[in-house]
């Protein structure tokens, strides 16, 4: 690792196309978003300017933060699902051979495959009032009212997990097929159980997986918008809903911007939280 | 030293709105660009259309015979929802050319337009077809075009008896199997004012309470026509906030569903047809405004189920049923808005609404 | 009673029998290594051991007890691999702790005991390092302790000095069987290098394609092969095929491949035909035709010689007869002044001449 740093310094010039890609499509328009959380809108009118308007509002609405605390509850809510969820499938995989393991994979990545209007119908059609697991349940008399799996939290986690689901999978994969199988035996041969193997040496050996599946999976869910939208019935509010609001209905750039420079604090903040971590486990 | 300063004092307000708000449109729509620096050829109108059966009936009744009257090409953007993306229209203005020659704006929109200024005026003398238009429906910018109502639809095999009241939304027996909608949140606070205060207005503590009341009746907030469609065809819902075309869509392919005219009044909206300042090709824009408000077009939309402000149309019963506002009864009961104050208090609605929402 | 014991055993993947009925004993005490070319079944019968790999057939016995069925973590044996298998985010002391605290030691004496293990492979410094601070060697002599500290009945090691270098690797064979030893382990040792089996092992098991193919001490494994393939794979050697020609009281006379050969009559002959072994380090080399009691000299030429350092290998073509290896000490008296053409006299006594039984 710190060999590379000795390395050429011309070969930085091959950066350059990555790096600019990155200023024309990151830092430009950061910098805009910035200039634009200053400015005021009043009278459906947008002046630029260096007022705190937006950023008074935001933290005394006495709604903004609210949702910004759900948001980051809803992601929480989505990564630890995510994890629970696909450890056991990482586990599954590298322990499947070549072909099984490529069925998974398949089966996993399937849903990023579909576009989320098939996906919706879809979860109507198993969760909905009349769907599959409702009327299983009435049909055997085990409830006589359709439960509310839908139009609610557990419906948009369940959704988002659905599709997050392999960007735990894959690092937690990567993060176990690494470790060298002859580790686990001789923590066997030495009187561990298989579940004390689990937990003394495949766990610990694969935080780099966990670690990077979950800032993954925590990032991408702070972002989400438009299943809520469709799976939560609208009832399930996050940040990035109220900034399109903002922007599409309220035509207000200047709030939004705040609310997006917002969101993108928590974004780093978990990131440098993430990238501490990784340096403990080792990863 | 000195070309520094010179830099910086040239740096106008305006121009830093301008390219910020373009990199907002470039963020929002990558495409933007691509599409608003197509080449201005006389020969092309851009048009926004809509998804669905009403984007079918612009293609087929209001853009494929003018393409051929005028021997020009038409291109399309397709609406998310029914709302034109002002916000993202007003950066393109701002930046140079809007992404179509010709916008339609909701009442609340047009009263955006033109404090930002982002329409053309188009003087009456431009539209020969205003001479049979109702005076009311002409603005500075373009006429209202697509009269529609918004009442209860309801399932009529499910929902008995038919309901005459929007607090039928209320009625216990429903609970569980109706929905509001979300997407114009000012119209469904109206709605609650006009259910239990007779008057639209104010919006207060008491409109949410009502709102609070139905909460657990709902099954969800729907945020377009498509996702209520969605909801009425599934079964999850039987009785909702709609507006009339839907409904007769959604009729005559055969579900049970009615259109009520609510007795404590109903709501009737409009899109202005109008051409976004900076437009490539204004004079065929304003051409096809013309041409779509001749009698002819208006017939086809009468028959497809919205209301024309065309005195020349002429209504078979059963399109003046369908369309609503042909019947001067009914029209008594329509309720008029203050798009101003929808304006002016979306901001403070909205954050009232979320309130409620997350409580 | 026997610490290990396979009855019968076999092991099939697929319709391949990487080991076939397969019977071994292994002695309280005892080194038994386990030497084949690669792909013979080695790890797989170390791992049916070990418990990783059940058999399709047969029964395994550690300490008496029958232990098939019975999963790894529970039998009670200490396993070393090739590639160490340290804990890597464990010290060396937690490494080495790890076996006492799974079978719930108590704390003091756990200390007591890691200290002692880890002074047996020499490494009572090292405690707090990491694996991935130390050498090679220090990590296996670390997964040595570790595998002994639990004092288990036998200790199994798969070509455990394979990642080592060759000095490292001597060093550290010295040091096991020391240890070994010392501590009178029963131990089960993988490898398929001829030198370390013999330079260990109590008794040597030959395996080839998932059968033994001869038990027993290095030296009767080295001079005595019981088949082609044994006296092959244990170091070099002269093969001919031999025929009988003649015999006399004490003495058998055998043409092999032209070569005429005296072997003791002591050994058996069955038919008239029969392969000998001849190994190369047993061959005299003269410069002129000198007759000695009990050996046979015959004339050739130096075709090669190859210098190994200590020693020097020739090869000598008889005349009307087979090419001869001969491996000779490379010691400073002068005797042969052996350039490639130049002739030569071969003396082969009488008891280097083995015939490998049929
Ligand atoms: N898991 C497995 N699946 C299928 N075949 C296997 C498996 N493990 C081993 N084999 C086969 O069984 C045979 C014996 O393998 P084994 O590992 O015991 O050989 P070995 O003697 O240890 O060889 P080496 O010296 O190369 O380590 C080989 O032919 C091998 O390909
Ligand atoms: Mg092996």
């Amino acid at each position: 690792m710190s060999q590379t740093q000795g390395g050429n310094s011309k070969a930085w010039w091959l950066l350059s196309p990555g790096v600019g890609l990155y200023i024309l499509t990151f830092f430009i328009p950061l910098a805009m978003l910035l200039v634009l959380s200053f400015a005021k809108f009043e009278n459906s009118v947008t002046t630029i300017g260096f007022f705190f308007d937006n950023y008074v509002k935001i933290m005394t609405d006495g709604i903004t933060l609210t949702i910004f605390y759900r948001t980051v509850q809803l992601a929480l809510m989505i990564t630890v699902s995510c994890l629970v969820l696909g450890y056991p499938v990482a586990v599954l995989m590298r322990r499947s051979g070549p072909r099984a393991r490529l069925w998974l994979l398949f089966f996993i990545v399937s849903p990023l495959l579909t576009s989320i209007i098939v996906r919706n119908v879809a979860w109507v059609l198993i969760l909905g009032r009349s769907g599959i697991i409702n009327d299983t349940l009435i049909d055997w008399g085990w409830i006589s009212t359709p439960l509310p799996l839908m139009y609610n939290t557990f419906g948009v986690v369940l959704a988002v997990v659905h599709v997050y689901l392999s960007f735990m999978v894959l690092p937690l994969f990567g993060a176990l097929i690494a470790i060298d199988s002859s580790i686990e035996e001789a923590a066997s041969s030495l009187g561990a159980s298989p579940l004390r193997v689990f937990l003394t040496v495949t766990l610990p050996l694969s935080l780099p997986g966990v670690t990077a599946g979950c800032t993954l999976v925590f990032i991408l869910s702070m972002g989400i918008y438009l299943t809520p939208v469709i799976m939560g019935g609208n009832f399930v509010l996050t940040l990035p809903m109220l900034i399109t609001d903002s922007v599409r209905n309220l035509y207000n750039w200047p709030v939004a911007s705040a609310m997006a420079l917002m969101l993108l604090a928590a974004i780093g903040a978990m990131v440098l939280l993430s990238a501490r971590v990784q340096k403990m486990v080792g990863g | 030293m000195t070309d520094k300063g010179n830099f910086s004092s040239k740096l106008s307000r305006r121009t830093v709105l301008k390219s910020a708000a373009g990199a907002g449109a470039a963020l929002a729509t990558p495409y933007f660009f691509v599409k608003a620096h197509a080449a201005s050829d006389p020969k092309v109108v851009r048009m926004y259309n809509y998804d669905g059966t009403l984007g079918e009936f612009y293609d087929k009744h209001w853009y494929e015979p003018f393409a051929e009257k005028f021997d020009v090409k038409m291109d399309f953007i397709r609406l998310k929802g029914s709302r034109a993306p002002l916000e993202k229209i007003q950066a393109q203005i701002a930046n140079g050319q809007p992404e179509t020659d010709v916008f339609p704006l909701h009442p609340d929109q047009l009263i955006f337009a033109r404090r930002n200024k982002i329409a053309m005026e188009i003087p009456r003398s431009a539209i020969p077809e205003y001479e049979n238009i109702y005076d009311e429906f002409i603005t500075e910018f373009g006429p209202c075009l697509v009269l529609w109502s918004y009442g209860l639809a309801y399932n009529t095999e499910l929902v008995d008896p038919a309901p005459t009241s929007w607090k039928a939304l209320w009625d216990p027996k429903y609970a569980g199997k109706v929905a509001l909608n979300e997407g114009l949140k000012d119209q469904t606070l109206q709605m609650v004012n006009l259910a239990f205060k007779g008057s639209p207005y104010p919006v207060d503590e008491e409109t949410f309470k009502h709102l609070s009341d139905i909460r657990p009746h709902l099954v969800a907030l729907w945020s377009s026509g498509a996702d209520a469609e969605q909801l009425f065809r599934n079964g999850e819902i039987v009785m909702s906030p709609f507006w009339n075309g839907r409904v007769t869509k959604l009729k005559s392919e055969g579900l049970p569903l009615a259109f009520a005219v609510p007795d404590e009044g109903f709501f009737v909206r409009h899109s202005v047809y109008g051409v976004p300042l900076n437009a490539a090709n204004p004079e065929m824009g304003i051409e096809w405004i013309n041409f779509v408000c001749g009698e002819e077009r208006q017939k086809r939309m009468v028959e497809f189920g919205y209301g024309t402000p065309n005195k020349l149309v002429e209504h078979t019963p059963e399109q003046a049923k369908a369309v609503i506002v042909a019947d001067p009864e009914v029209v008594k009961k329509a309720v008029p808005e203050d798009f101003t104050k929808i304006l002016d208090n979306s901001a403070a609605w909205t954050d009232m609404w979320n309130k409620w929402k997350s409580s | 009673m026997s610490t290990v014991e396979l009855r019968k055993v076999e092991k099939r993947y697929g319709s391949v029998a990487a080991v076939h009925s397969l019977d071994l004993a292994i002695e309280p005490g005892e080194f038994v290594t386990l030497l084949g070319p690669s792909g013979c079944g080695k790890s797989t019968t170390l791992r049916m051991v070990a418990g990783f790999v059940q058999p399709n057939a047969g029964t395994i016995e550690i300490g008496g007890k029958d232990v098939t069925g019975i999963p790894p973590h529970r039998r009670e044996v200490g396993l070393v691999f090739q590639n160490y298998a340290l804990f890597p985010h464990m010290s060396v002391y937690k490494n080495v702790e790890f076996g006492l605290k799974m079978r719930g030691v108590d704390p003091s004496e756990r200390r007591s005991r890691v200290e002692e293990a880890l002074g047996l492979v020499k490494l009572g410094d090292y405690s707090e390092r990491m694996p991935a601070q130390l050498s090679g060697g220090q990590q296996q002599r670390v997964a040595l302790a570790r595998a002994l500290v639990i004092r288990p009945n036998v200790l199994l090691l798969d070509e455990p000095f394979g990642a080592l270098d060759k000095q490292l690797r001597d060093h550290m064979r010295i040091e096991l069987r020391d240890l070994q030893r010392k501590l009178n382990i029963s131990t089960m040792f993988v490898t398929h290098d001829q030198d370390e089996a013999l330079s260990m092992s109590d008794r040597i098991v030959v395996m080839s394609e998932g059968t033994v193919c001869q038990v027993g001490g290095p030296n009767a494994i080295y001079e005595k092969p019981n088949s082609r393939f044994v006296a092959d794979f244990m170091g070099r050697s002269n093969l001919f095929e031999a025929r009988q020609v003649d015999e006399s009281n004490d003495a058998r006379t055998l043409d092999a491949e032209g070569l005429l050969l005296n072997a003791d009559k002591t050994q058996e002959l069955n038919g008239g035909n029969a392969i000998v072994m001849v190994r190369p380090e047993k061959i005299e080399l003269l410069e002129s035709e000198t007759n000695r009691d009990g050996s046979v000299t015959v004339g050739g030429k130096i075709m090669s010689s190859v210098y190994l350092g200590s020693t020097v290998q020739y090869e000598v073509k008889v005349e009307d007869g087979p090419t001869v290896l001969v491996v000779r000490q490379n010691v400073e008296d002068g005797s042969i002044s052996a350039q490639p053409g130049s002739p030569v006299f071969l003396s082969i006594p009488h008891n280097a001449v083995y015939i490998i039984p049929q």
